[in-house]
């Protein structure tokens, strides 16, 4: 099975999450890794058959994608509280890009439906509370959605929950253009990315996750989506922008079904932000947020200088070495 | 020998038409009904200075002098004139300079030759794919 | 303001339609009816609504040596024309192809050059390209008479056509997809490393492409979209 940059591939890379990218995973060090093949921006591998101005132009489009995504990703590390899944290493080889992340033994839906509310409170909570600290970093996650989030169960039986998926991921201070399109999951999708698409004006920031967030909390507490006319909608957000209500369901438990309401709603200035709702948790169960504790990564080292050479791997997270 | 498809006489090894530009791939001395739709498809013409040829029905080469295909054993095309003869003797009518277009909105077929139903044994084809002609 | 999300999908098919690919086209054609019922429920089963689904079809061979080596339709409405759509994939036959490499550069071009649709909220633009040969080079052909203008004069000037994140003359940089059922051969290898959003599934040479069932092409599709 095919070898990349010393991670050894268990299987052949799958592409299923609407083709950004290819994704599986890979053997190193005697750890299991999830690996992802990015479809854009490729490094001009093959240049004879391009003119030089070709070619330095598809470099310049990678250098800059480099220094954008290694800044991001070591935010994301360093923001971390141990519920955002590790970014272990970003690199390219030969034509395309990969980033590497922790892999989590996760356990399966059902499994989750199953385990008690009490538990499924200490994970929402550790959630708001991590994606928090991604929006005070100054970066929105922008593809909330039930997959993103793996459910892991620890020795003791306590399952903890780590956000995944950064490939969306954008700067608050640098949102996307009203003219490109906007990734992540239609269901999940806000009310304004909608309408900023639909008239290519207009701005998006933090509270998408929110809104996005409160949908999947209600399908963790109840196993669905909050109901809403299917007849005449197809997403959550068409409903909304209708003046339509979303219907929380009733064996949701108390405040977190207002909670849930106030993080769906419609307007972005009426929608509750991860502060507020951290707030509101701590007075439901008077005790602080408990997101799983693991030691949080040291800074992301300097990447070694790019070998020009396609066969040769260039790798920018080189190990940190003994002190 | 005559055209099967447009019925003008065919040059003693000529290995296309000169009229419409079909293949010939079989000596015929009796001249055909133009009108008649022959299901048999032409042999698939080899590069202009090759002495080769290929299978009409699974494309593989077939050896000089070889009587059928090794491949699938479909009879190997018995006209075996000079390619390079061949070659020099197939000259398209000249066309006049065609309009750029976009390719799903070429005319119907802008190619070297008049318009005629492709191969003889696909009508249907005709009515769903147009020559992709000029961009 | 229209307050619904339309999700308009069009798709460009380049099929290599020389001798040795009877048989992938033969099982194609055995699910042109339901290929739209089956996008749609795979598209469903992801939770995505599709408004409009569009299909092209390229058929290429080789310039030298084939009669028909690039015929083309306009885009069929699925699932208003499936039908028609179903028509034309079973008047498809694998036959010709001289050499090997067979001209799937040129059909690259014209699929690039497709009429896509300027409506939808979101819009995919997905060319599948199905071969088990390599390609010549662009322009190979182009003493033949054949052969048509306005093609690229090199592969730098196609991949110019291709675009990226900074150029996109003729296919929207984000919402194209090249999906390539194709060898890693020449020069389907500098295609695939050097232009984005390219999802590769390398064939066998010669195969017919014998690897992929119809089930792992339709997934193939769905998760471009």
């Amino acid at each position: 099975m095919k070898n990349i940059n010393g991670y050894a591939l268990y299987n052949v890379l799958r592409t299923t999450n609407s083709g950004f990218s290819k994704w599986g995973f890979a053997e190193k060090g005697g750890k299991s890794h999830f690996i992802k093949e990015f479809i854009d921006p490729i490094w001009p591998v093959c240049q004879d058959m391009l003119d030089p101005a070709m070619v330095e132009h598809k470099k310049q489009i990678c250098e800059e994608y480099e220094q954008r995504s290694k800044l991001l990703y070591r935010v994301i590390n360093d923001s971390s509280d141990g519920n955002l899944v590790r970014i272990e290493d970003f690199f390219r080889w030969e034509s395309h890009y990969y980033l590497v992340m922790e892999k989590v033994d996760a356990i399966s839906l059902d499994e989750v439906r199953r385990i008690a509310v009490d538990d499924k409170l200490r994970i929402c909570k550790a959630l708001v509370h991590c994606l928090g600290r991604l929006h005070a970093a100054g970066i929105v996650h922008a593809d909330i959605k039930l997959d993103n989030i793996l459910f892991r169960k620890l020795p003791s039986g306590k399952v903890t929950a780590k956000l995944i998926d950064f490939d969306n991921c954008f700067w608050e201070k640098q949102p996307p253009k009203p003219d490109e399109e906007i990734h992540g999951d239609l269901v999940y999708m806000a009310p304004e990315t909608f309408v900023m698409m639909q008239n290519e004006e207009g701005t998006i920031d933090r509270a998408i996750d929110v809104f996005a967030l409160g949908i999947v909390f209600h399908q963790i507490f109840s196993g669905a989506l909050p109901s809403f006319d299917t007849a005449s909608y197809d997403y959550p957000f068409e409903a909304v922008l209708d003046g339509a209500r979303l219907e929380i369901s009733d064996a949701i438990p108390g405040k977190w079904r207002e909670l849930i309401a106030r993080m769906t709603e419609g307007s972005r200035e009426s929608r509750i932000n991860l502060r507020e709702a951290e707030a509101i948790l701590k007075g439901e169960s008077g005790k602080p947020s408990e997101p799983e504790t693991v030691p949080v990564p040291g800074p992301i080292p300097e990447p070694a200088t790019p070998v020009e050479t396609p066969a040769e791997p260039t790798s920018f997270f080189a190990p940190a070495g003994d002190l | 020998m005559y055209c099967k498809k447009c019925g003008a006489e065919i040059r003693r090894n000529a290995k296309f038409c000169a009229k419409c530009g079909t293949p010939a791939p079989v000596v015929d001395s009796v001249r055909p009904d133009p009108t008649h739709s022959d299901p048999v498809r032409p042999a698939v013409t080899p590069p202009a200075g090759s002495t080769h040829l290929f299978c009409r029905k699974c494309g593989a080469e077939i050896r000089r002098g070889a009587k059928f295909c090794a491949k699938c054993g479909e009879t190997a095309p018995s006209a075996k004139p000079s390619v390079a003869t061949a070659a020099e003797a197939y000259k398209p009518p000249v066309k006049p300079p065609e309009e750029v277009k976009k390719a799903e909105e070429a005319p119907k077929l802008i190619i070297t030759l008049p318009e005629t139903k492709s191969g003889g044994s696909n009508g249907q084809f005709d009515e769903w794919f147009s020559d992709a002609g000029d961009l | 303001m229209a307050l619904k999300m339309t999700y308009n999908v069009d798709m460009c098919f380049c099929i290599d339609a020389t001798g040795s690919m009877g048989p992938v086209i033969s099982r194609v054609k055995e699910n042109a009816l339901s290929f739209y019922k089956d996008v749609t429920q795979e598209m469903e089963r992801k939770q995505k609504s599709l408004n409009s689904m569009r299909v092209r079809v390229i058929v290429f061979r080789d310039y030298v040596a084939d009669e028909e080596p690039m015929m083309a339709t306009k885009f069929f409405e699925l699932p208003a024309q499936a039908a028609q759509f179903e028509a034309c994939i079973n008047s498809i036959e694998a036959k010709g192809g001289g050499d090997e490499p067979e001209d799937g550069l040129e059909a690259l071009a014209y699929a690039i050059r497709s009429d896509w649709t300027k409506e939808g909220t979101k819009r995919r633009n997905v060319i599948v390209v199905w071969t088990d040969a390599s390609t010549h080079e662009i322009g190979y052909a182009k003493s033949q008479p054949k052969y048509p203008k306005g093609m690229p004069k090199d592969f730098n000037e196609l991949t110019q056509w291709w675009g990226d994140s900074q150029m996109e003359p003729y296919i929207k940089n984000a919402a194209k997809r090249l999906v390539l059922f194709a060898p890693n051969a020449p020069y389907w290898q500098h295609v695939t490393s050097t232009w984005n959003n390219v999802i590769h599934y390398p064939s066998t040479a010669g195969k017919g492409l014998a690897e992929y069932t119809y089930k792992e092409i339709v997934d193939a599709i769905c998760n471009s979209i």
